[in-house]
């Protein structure tokens, strides 16, 4: 992924992990600025400040807590997963992206104090030797795409191969897997695939590696021995029911379903607010077009009933695969799980 | 610079400019009418002196006004054209509305356009006009007021009027000329601003989700009047709500639910819940009402209303 400058916090400049990462993505400008809101200022003068930003890279550190629960909402059933968020911000450029509304930094936000990570949980883990837990980092940006320069996601992978307490899943809709390979399997890790049917990933998921390239990355970690998750999600019903369930038999077709530890499954949803960055800054995507109202959280999500259908021919097609596979809905209210899951 | 202009009373009828310079379009000429009749022209309009002749680069409305009053000369300041230079008079001219009156969109229109066949840059147009002048159009917008110079009179008329914003016609600005004309026949129906917005994004919608040609959709909403359009609208962008909707409207009307009653779903029939209205009145019986509802509630049909799926 191309980076094209960084902006560098004052206070950070001098750090070696800063230096490191300059030397890595060599991009063409570094830009020292106080704080972020100047990189913001900077960033304004271009056309779509969203796109440039997704090109530079903000390197600071983070004073908050690194590790939260996942905000799910009230009336919705809550899965119990953590984020952990080092990196805030993609590079990728998906239409239905919460980001581009989300976030105060227009620049990703890359967190040199990850040692401060590792040490805040080793901290939760002491305080709660008895928990198991599931967590990731893919919530607030993509797990891979900013790989192997990085140099994060092995870090992580090789924090938690050691604490078995931790179930921990890099989530991704990248096909870089190259710092994964250098390293052994585990039973507690899992790298997870976003999917969706080739004509949605072409029109909707900017920058992103395509199905083929997803499966196949996770073909060739699952043959070394580690374990793939899939979410579909978020489930685009304008690209066709059929497209699915024909993306489910090409998974199982490729990938060992003893090797799939998860499928989650979740419908669109998203703020009112988004609908306008969409149509200004996706004028070709087509997830606007669906039957969306407001939800209890206020989020616009697609009737009930298109949302039930997809759910139970997709769970129905997984189970013809592999009855065993665990499958979930994402921020669904527990009716639905009950008519889904009955 | 240091301008050294005559002040001086120019003939009316030998003034040039209107194509290059003239912003005002679609604004009502009574209120300076009555301002000139009652105290005269007070401010003089801008002129330069080109060796064609003069050319009016600011004060349009002045001078239509004067002229509607049948005077034949104005108060004007002329320049030399060698101190005036054409792309300097419209930035005068831009600025002198922009920041007196504002601009409508068909006027931001004209302004971008011209200033495009003056040389400048998409983004120096953006930062060195609109955004000085507080106008609050982005560089994304330009390409859009291109659009809607292009548009025809009648169309540029109606959406100038009715003050739709850009962001909201963007599918529309973008179409092809045939598909514009095409939609032409809704000026026809008189829609309000938010209908004709609703009316638009609709059909942008269906197309975009259908990967259809616009005709088959015009086609199958065909109607004379607006409601009627809208209602078939609705139908084709909505499906699957129309049809729960209409269930649930049959439903009702075999309970015999009273019309002072309201049995409304709630979240859009994200789940068995409905919210009941009652309006009472003192000429109402309400007893009546009441024992309707339990009717309806004891009867056998009553449990439909919650199996949601059920077609
Ligand atoms: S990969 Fe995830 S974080 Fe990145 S743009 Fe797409 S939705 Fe946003």
């Amino acid at each position: 992924m191309k980076i094209k400058r960084i902006f560098l916090e004052h206070k950070s400049g001098k750090q070696p992990a800063a230096l490191d990462l300059i030397s890595r993505f060599a991009p063409k400008e570094i830009l020292e600025v106080a704080e972020v809101r100047e990189a913001n200022t900077f960033l304004e003068q271009f056309a779509d400040p969203i796109a440039e930003g997704k090109q530079s890279l903000f390197l600071t550190g983070f004073k908050g807590r690194f590790f939260e629960p996942c905000p799910c909402t009230t009336g919705y059933v809550n899965c119990g997963y953590r984020i952990l968020s080092p990196v805030t911000g993609c590079p990728l450029d998906c239409s239905y992206c919460i980001l581009q509304g989300y976030l105060n930094a227009l620049p990703i936000s890359v967190y040199l104090n990850i040692e401060d990570m590792f040490a805040e949980i080793e901290k939760w883990e002491k305080a709660h030797p008895k928990a198991r837990i599931r967590l990731g980092t893919g919530e607030l940006a993509d797990s891979l795409a900013l790989e192997p320069e990085l140099g994060y996601a092995k870090k992580l992978l090789e924090f938690f191969q050691e604490r078995k307490n931790f179930v921990f899943e890099l989530k991704t809709k990248a096909d870089r897997i190259e710092p994964i390979l250098e390293l052994k399997p585990s039973e507690n890790i899992v790298i997870s695939w976003s999917v969706n049917p080739d004509e949605a990933v072409r029109n909707e998921e900017k920058g992103s590696a395509g199905i083929e390239a997803r499966l196949q990355a996770a073909k060739i970690l699952t043959e070394k021995g580690w374990h793939a998750g899939f979410h579909f999600d978020p489930i685009l019903p304008e690209y066709g029911l059929e497209s699915y369930l024909c993306l489910v038999d090409r998974i199982f077709k490729q990938i060992k379903a003893d090797k799939v530890s998860w499928i989650s499954l979740g419908t669109l949803r998203f703020p009112p607010s988004l609908k306008p960055v969409i149509k200004d800054r996706h004028p070709q995507s087509r997830i606007l077009c669906g039957e969306m109202f407001p939800g209890q959280d206020g989020k616009l999500r697609y009737l009930r009933p298109i949302r039930a259908r997809f759910y139970l021919d997709l769970i129905h097609r997984i189970r013809d695969h592999s009855p065993k596979t665990w499958t979930y809905l994402c921020m669904e209210p527990t009716r639905l799980w009950k008519s889904c899951f009955a | 610079m240091e301008y050294q202009p005559a002040f001086t009373k120019v003939p009316l009828p030998d003034l040039a400019g209107e194509a290059q310079y003239r912003l005002s379009f679609f604004r009502p000429l009574e209120p300076l009418l009555k301002s000139i009749q009652a105290i005269g022209q007070t401010t003089p309009i801008l002129c330069r002196q080109t060796k064609n002749g003069l050319e009016l680069f600011s004060g349009f409305q002045r001078r239509d006004a004067l002229r509607k009053l049948r005077k034949k000369t104005a108060l004007a300041l002329v320049f030399d054209a060698k101190e005036m230079s054409e792309a300097r008079a419209f930035r005068i001219a831009f600025f002198e509305n922009a920041c007196t009156r504002g601009l409508n969109p068909a006027e931001q229109a004209k302004a971008a356009q011209r200033l495009k066949e003056l040389g400048v840059g998409d983004l120096e147009i953006a930062r060195s006009f609109f955004s000085e002048a507080g106008l609050g159009v982005g560089v994304n917008t330009i390409g859009l007021l291109r659009n809607l110079f292009e548009l025809d009179r009648e169309w540029k008329q109606y959406l100038t009027e009715k003050d739709l914003s850009l962001k909201h016609l963007a599918w529309f600005l973008r179409l092809p000329r045939e598909d514009q004309a095409t939609l032409k026949f809704l000026l026809k129906l008189r829609p309000t601003a938010s209908q004709l917005r609703q009316v638009l994004e609709m059909i942008e919608e269906v197309q975009k989700r259908d990967q259809i040609q616009l005709e088959r959709i015009l086609k199958a909403i065909a109607a004379p009047k607006l409601e009627p359009v809208l209602a078939k609208l609705r139908e084709l962008r909505y499906p699957q709500f129309v049809k729960l909707s209409s269930r649930h409207r049959k439903l009702l009307r075999e309970l015999k639910i009273p019309a002072e009653a309201k049995l409304e779903p709630a979240d859009f029939f994200e789940g068995p819940e409905y919210r009941l209205q009652i309006s009472l009145d003192r000429g109402k019986d309400a007893l009546k009402i009441f024992e309707q509802l339990l009717q309806a509630a004891a009867g056998p049909d009553w449990q439909k209303l919650f199996e949601l799926d059920e077609d």
